[in-house]
């Protein structure tokens, strides 16, 4: 018996003198949190070399009493000199506590990504909340802010556009989604350079003869040394894809001799390198190897023998026919 | 809990009434038997002559109520003061007829010693006294008002037989001698109570079951010092091997088929006279979570139910410390939107998700026992105030949030499932356990109330045979009737737990 209280005396010193800090386990009640879903990183204008941030997130409202509750999206922003400052300054103009456990989607603007991207994306990586799972984009054109604040509406929010961004990848084949982890695992290869899907913001007519702005996918942001030093459009960003052997589907409309158009759709592609040596230098060359379904003809023309599959495969193989967008 | 306890011999009850009744003036006379049982106004004493003869003087003693009066009129009185073989007879004579001859009864046993004479009066039995011989002619003629065997009350059963256990200890036998009718059948008595001489009988299988478990509850039975047996409990906390744990460490069932068919198992089954449940020892935690009706529908549904009972076990024990755990430590661990719809739903609320769900457990365990307490027209309608008040009431009141009325529910829902009343209240106590470890450190308070849980199963035993029997065992071909049952045919050796003679269940 003395033995059991001494032991469970030692229990409980073990459990509560714990290396973490007391309180050993913080608690926070889930309705003290703001969930931030996605940040946008810009520089800052009024402190020098310092950074501002925007969050956006989606709260659930109630108040009717009824369970339909009414979306109300929540967009903040604040500076600092550095990352983690700025973050810290959340809290001061937010009624909740900020969470970033489920932090999705981060968009750098073009000028922060121009100024190198991985002192920005060093606390994404060291804090211990923020998940190594989240999207980073690079916002092409503007500021990352101009997208919260406009590109956010409340039937569709910013998040879940990128949501449905990174959805509708893999059919078109222009972008590829990239992960913090990616981020941090290139960084570390000698031999690539960072690539990180970019977005743009583009105007669509709404219904009311209204200008809506909406993003789009706009192929890869180039990195060198964490600076921004290009953007690939949307067909070369397919051709990256190509190299990267991450080609998943994708629409490639050609014409037939007789000149009907025909869509082709990728359905399986496959990418091998062969490098070899003439005269003392290293080439490298790319065998693609792609099979494509013929989603459709725009004429009733019968194209239906070897002659004109090969002249359609030859055409496919020039590439270079991608007129996608919205506008 | 310092001090040794001191080691007494106790003579059993049965051994200190024996001699006190031997110490007095310990012949078997009428007087020495009107002194030992005092006044009772429903023992009667009556002298008849027989067959009119003022020589052959005997006493008869029964006990009203318990006796069949018409049959001892009957059978009894009306032969021994009519018949004319008594006429020219001594008095021993008179004995040795009524043993061998003379009266149409079967049970009937020579009594001389006083003490058996009084056990067999009080068991309802008619006894003859003969003074003058100092012996008594006792005949079983046990005569009462009796429950008919009724369709089960607790364990119902879609398929099998309808019929349950009864109060009177001997019909309960009979029930089990009707299933098993091998000659091999055991079944022993003993007497248990010091004032209530409760017969509980042990039933058993010579050939199959271990002769040690046997004698362990043979054993354990007759140390039991209590007073007396009107509940359960009194012999069922006197068996087991850990008293201080929460969970039924032997079976109980009210069910002849489920307790036969454990029986034949190689189980021994304790039968107490004046109690419609009967025991089987030893319980293991696989038992409590079989239903009865696993055995007679197609093997693949009950292991698919099984494996359901066994999920829904682990979610009612886990589920509020769960959701505390999530909403309050570990808020990465839930997907955004529903993240979003629990917040919204906590709106308001002015408490903390642990003091929520605790108020909703206590208000449901508040229900269940209202709905027992009351009789069954009425506790429909404390479910109906208690689904609006705790339920709708305090959702709209702010009191507690939506999400912890789902929460409770599922876990209420769950806990109904469980086949043992026992284990379900013990799952109940455990689960508070685990609400307050997981509100004070989350999902590792969560595994710490788990672990400790699993720590404590470990340890029990039942009567030698460890509590989570077949899944501690090393052998995979223990497991058949657990998480999931094959077909018969495949079961072709008794559970080796339970180190049976026989291990064979299929020639």
């Amino acid at each position: 018996m003395r033995k059991k209280i001494l032991l469970s005396i030692l229990l409980i010193f073990t459990l509560s003198f714990t290396a973490c800090n007391t309180p050993p386990i913080s608690r926070h009640e889930i309705n003290d949190l703001e969930f931030i879903r996605s940040i946008a990183i810009d520089t800052s204008k009024s402190i020098p070399d310092g950074v501002r941030l925007t969050m956006a997130s989606k709260r659930l409202d109630v108040s009717g009493g009824g369970s339909s509750g009414e979306k109300k999206s929540t967009k903040v922003s604040s500076e600092g000199r550095t990352m983690f400052e700025a973050v810290r300054n959340f809290s001061t103009f937010l009624d909740k506590k900020p969470f970033w456990g489920h932090l999705e989607y981060v968009v750098i603007g073009e000028e922060a990504a121009k100024k190198g991207i991985y002192n920005y994306l060093d606390f994404f990586a060291r804090d211990h909340e923020v998940r190594m799972n989240i999207y980073v984009f690079i916002m092409k054109g503007c500021c990352a802010e101009d997208l919260m604040q406009k590109a956010d509406r409340s039937d569709r929010f910013v998040f879940d556009r990128l949501k449905g961004l990174i959805h509708s990848m893999d059919g078109q084949s222009v972008s590829n989604p990239v992960n913090l982890i990616e981020v941090m695992y290139i960084q570390d290869l000698k031999a690539l350079s960072l690539y990180i899907p970019c977005v743009e913001m583009v105007n669509v007519t709404g219904g009311e003869d209204e200008d809506v702005t909406d993003i789009k996918m706009a192929g890869f942001a180039i990195f060198e040394k964490g600076k921004l030093v290009g953007f690939l459009d949307e067909d070369m960003g397919r051709g990256l894809n190509l190299l990267r052997n991450e080609m998943k589907s994708g629409i490639y409309v050609v014409n037939t001799p007789k000149g009907s158009k025909v869509s082709l759709e990728v359905i399986n592609s496959k990418t091998k390198f062969y490098p070899e040596i003439k005269d003392g230098n290293l080439f490298l060359k790319v065998k693609v190897n792609m099979d494509s379904n013929i989603g459709e003809i725009d004429s009733n023309e019968d194209i239906f023998d070897n002659e004109v599959f090969t002249f359609l495969e030859q055409e496919q193989s020039r590439g270079r026919n991608f007129k996608g967008g919205t506008k | 809990m310092f001090f040794k306890r001191r080691k007494k011999v106790y003579k059993t009850d049965k051994e200190i009434f024996t001699e006190k009744m031997e110490k007095s003036e310990n012949e078997l006379t009428s007087s020495n038997i009107s002194n030992l049982i005092q006044h009772s106004a429903d023992i009667i004493f009556h002298s008849v002559n027989i067959n009119g003869n003022k020589n052959l003087r005997v006493t008869v003693i029964f006990i009203e109520g318990l006796v069949d009066i018409m049959g001892m009129d009957q059978f009894i009185l009306k032969p021994i003061m009519q018949e004319m073989d008594f006429e020219k007879c001594s008095i021993e004579d008179v004995v040795g007829m009524l043993e061998h001859s003379t009266l149409f009864h079967g049970v009937q046993k020579i009594r001389t010693k006083l003490s058996e004479c009084v056990n067999d009066i009080m068991d309802g039995s008619v006894a003859l006294v003969f003074d003058k011989v100092k012996k008594a002619v006792t005949f079983d003629m046990k005569g009462f008002d009796r429950r008919s065997i009724t369709e089960p009350t607790e364990e119902n059963v879609l398929k099998g037989p309808k019929d349950a256990f009864i109060e009177v200890l001997r019909t309960n036998t009979a029930t089990i001698r009707r299933k098993i009718k091998t000659h091999n059948l055991v079944i022993e008595e003993t007497t248990v109570g010091k004032q209530t001489l409760t017969k509980v009988a042990i039933v058993y299988i010579k050939g199959i079951t271990n002769r040690h478990i046997i004698e362990e509850v043979k054993k354990r039975l007759d140390n039991i010092k209590a007073d007396g047996v009107i509940s359960s409990g009194v012999i069922e906390e006197e068996i087991i091997d850990n008293k201080y744990s929460p969970f039924p460490q032997i079976m109980t069932t009210e069910r002849p088929d489920r307790f036969c068919a454990s029986v034949l198992e190689g189980r021994v089954g304790i039968i107490i006279e004046g109690l419609p449940t009967t025991f089987v020892a030893p319980g293991t935690l696989n038992q409590f979570l079989q239903g009865p009706k696993d055995y007679s529908q197609n093997f693949i549904a009950s292991s698919v139910f099984r494996l359901m009972r066994f999920t829904l076990m682990v979610v009612t024990l886990l589920l509020p410390g769960f959701y505390i755990a999530i909403t309050s430590f570990h808020h990465e661990m839930i997907p955004t939107e529903l993240a979003l719809s629990i917040t919204a739903s906590k709106e308001g609320v002015p408490f903390p998700g642990f003091i929520e769900v605790i108020f909703m457990l206590i208000a449901f365990e508040a229900l269940v026992e209202a709905g027992l307490r009351l009789p069954k027209n009425i506790s429909q309608a404390v479910t109906i105030v208690g689904a609006l008040a705790v339920g709708q009431a305090a959702v709209e009141a702010m009191l507690v949030s939506p999400a912890v009325v789902v929460i409770i529910s599922m876990t209420a829902v769950a806990s109904f499932t469980m086949p043992d009343q026992d284990f379900s209240n013990a799952l109940r106590i455990w689960r508070f356990v685990i609400v307050i470890l997981s509100s004070v450190a989350g999902l590792y308070g969560l595994s710490i109330g788990s672990l400790l849980l699993l720590i404590h199963w470990s340890k029990m035993e039942s009567f030698g045979v460890p509590y989570l029997a077949p899944f501690v065992s090393v052998d995979d071909k223990q497991l058949q009737d657990t998480l999931f049952r094959l077909p018969f045919s495949s079961m072709y050796k008794r559970p080796i737990y339970l180190k049976t003679t026989n291990k064979k269940r299929r020639e």
